[in-house]
């Protein structure tokens, strides 16, 4: 299995903040993600702008994961005011 | 100090600023992001900061890592709200101490200026008619 967390609008368009998914041979970040539009079909408009982070670490679509990883995807940050 | 809170920073403004003083400190800078009441020509009653604060604390604390690798620093403290925060109160306080003022000054915008592009901490401004997240570079 791998943990997937979708944070502020990534996670408003799944409905959900939380998912475990079989591992199943995904080699990459992207392949979570693509698992992850197959079943929410509108994150599919969310990938350009979706940031990836590995085990609270940024990382990019071609990161590497391992069963039991935590893999976090959300949107461009907006911390503080401007 | 590197803290996130869902509770109003200002009743601690004075001490966590005061936290940044020692004899070595010839400055201390300080930075406060507010809260408008005002945004994209509507009133904004008030932000929802959503934070991934497994990801979000390390992350303040690289930035505090690097800062202090620039700059020679007598001390640092960042802290961001998270929760619903109203117009008018502050989101973010940042000090900083050094020897002489120039360093704090560069410091304290490295600092914000790197907050806000890699912490990962979300904005949704809340109107009388709606709520929209507001994401980097919108």
């Amino acid at each position: 299995m791998v943990h997937v967390r979708l944070f502020a609008s990534l996670r408003e368009a799944a409905g959900q903040a939380e998912i475990e998914l079989p591992w199943d041979n995904v080699s990459a970040a992207k392949g979570v993600f693509e698992e992850l539009i197959r079943r929410f079909p509108a994150l599919e408009r969310m990938r350009p702008v979706t940031l990836v982070a590995v085990n609270e670490v940024y990382g990019n679509w071609e990161t590497p994961v391992a069963p039991g990883d935590r893999i976090a995807f959300f949107p461009p940050v907006s911390g503080g005011s401007r | 100090m590197i803290a996130l809170t869902d509770q109003p920073i200002e009743p601690r403004r004075a001490e966590l600023v005061r936290s940044a003083a020692s004899e070595g400190a010839g400055a201390i800078v300080t930075f406060e992001g507010i809260v408008r009441g005002e945004s994209r020509g509507k009133r904004v009653t008030h932000l929802f900061y959503e934070a991934f604060p497994e990801m979000a604390l390390p992350e303040m604390e690289r930035i505090a890592a690097e800062t202090r690798k620039r700059w020679l620093l007598q001390a640092l403290v960042l802290v961001h709200r998270t929760g619903k925060v109203e117009a008018g109160e502050t989101s973010v306080l940042i000090a900083v101490a050094s020897d002489h003022r120039a360093e704090a000054f560069d410091a304290c915008r490295f600092i914000i200026d790197s907050v806000k592009t890699t912490v990962p901490i979300w904005k949704r401004e809340h109107y009388e008619d709606g709520a929209v997240w507001i994401e980097a570079h919108a």
